[in-house]
């Protein structure tokens, strides 16, 4: 087993709307960034853990993203291996 | 205890409305209640009504509801419910039963990004045994609204088949859709109950309204009579 550093990154799905982003949105225009188009606020879970290999580390964070880190009917999510 | 007839009310560590709860189970007639801790599981037959309080569980980190989904005392819900029970979902108790997919939909933070609490006007619009009789559509009640995660969502990989009985009356306070303030499902012989108002709140007479007692009293006849 080895050690792999796990990148989680959760997601609103398309055509959820984020009040939340709209909010910064918002305010970054007030701030007179005005060449902004859009925001998004994702979730972003940095998981360190031991797996057979890179597949196997893979597959438990989908596993974790989909049993607790997202919820299945408004995000969706990617998961990555950081390479050392 | 004052009766025979097994109401719990379900406590996680962050529950807040769980004394609250209690105590309108506890003044109503022919009621045992209780608590039952989340680390326990629940047993098939061992209780009549359970309530899943309001409150912040798990401090609603991650999602509200997220980590209470995982609990001991949720692991035996649904067969629970398919035996008989009738579980009644209060705030963070709608966003627990959501997050467990026993309801369909998804409760996303107030379109006003804000915590609301005041009182809101509800529209009985249908049937939902054993909390909501026949003769009570068509009225207004007022329960208390206090909550930052109220705006439900319909989802469209939801093919859970539930219905909406109460509907945000004028004013939508939190920008769920349809003005949606209670969701109600089915299952087996028993019932999933789950709105964000707080009808325990609206109960004593102590926010200037006590519309919650026909709600839990209807309760009380209904599940009597079966």
């Amino acid at each position: 087993m080895k050690t792999f550093q796990l990148k989680v990154r959760v997601r609103y799905k398309d055509g959820i709307l984020d009040p939340q982003a709209e909010a910064i949105f918002t305010a970054l225009q007030k701030l007179e960034f005005r060449t902004v188009e859009r925001v998004e606020c994702d979730k972003l879970f940095m998981i360190s853990l031991k797996a057979e290999d890179e597949a196997h580390a893979i597959s438990l964070g989908r596993d974790m993203a989909q049993k607790l880190l997202s919820s299945v009917v408004m995000e969706n999510f990617e998961v990555e291996v950081l390479k050392p | 205890m004052t009766g025979n007839r097994s109401w719990a009310v379900v406590q996680f560590p962050g529950s807040n409305c769980d004394h609250d709860l209690l105590k309108v189970f506890k003044s109503l007639p022919g009621i045992a209640a209780q608590y039952h801790w989340h680390e326990d599981p629940i047993e098939v037959g061992q209780y009549e009504v359970i309530g899943i309080p309001g409150g912040f569980s798990f401090g609603d980190y991650l999602r509200a509801g997220a980590i209470a989904k995982l609990s001991n005392a949720l692991k035996g819900l649904e067969k629970a419910v398919e035996a008989g029970a009738h579980v009644l979902g209060i705030c963070n108790g709608f966003q627990i039963l959501v997050e467990s997919r026993l309801l369909p939909g998804y409760l996303h933070v107030n379109q006003s990004l804000r915590f609301i609490s005041k009182n809101a006007a509800l529209e009985v619009k249908a049937e939902a045994y054993p909390w909501i009789q026949k003769e009570d559509i068509g009225k207004v009640w007022h329960f208390p609204i206090a909550h930052r995660f109220g705006n439900y969502q319909k989802s469209k990989i939801d093919a859970l088949d539930a219905s909406s009985p109460l509907y945000y009356f004028g004013e939508n306070p939190n920008g769920s859709a349809e003005g949606i303030a209670a969701v109600y499902r089915q299952l087996g012989k028993g019932s999933l109950f789950a709105l964000m108002p707080h009808p325990e709140r609206a109960f004593f007479g102590e926010t200037r309204n006590a519309d919650g007692q026909k709600f839990f009293e209807n309760a009380v006849k209904a599940v009597a009579r079966a």
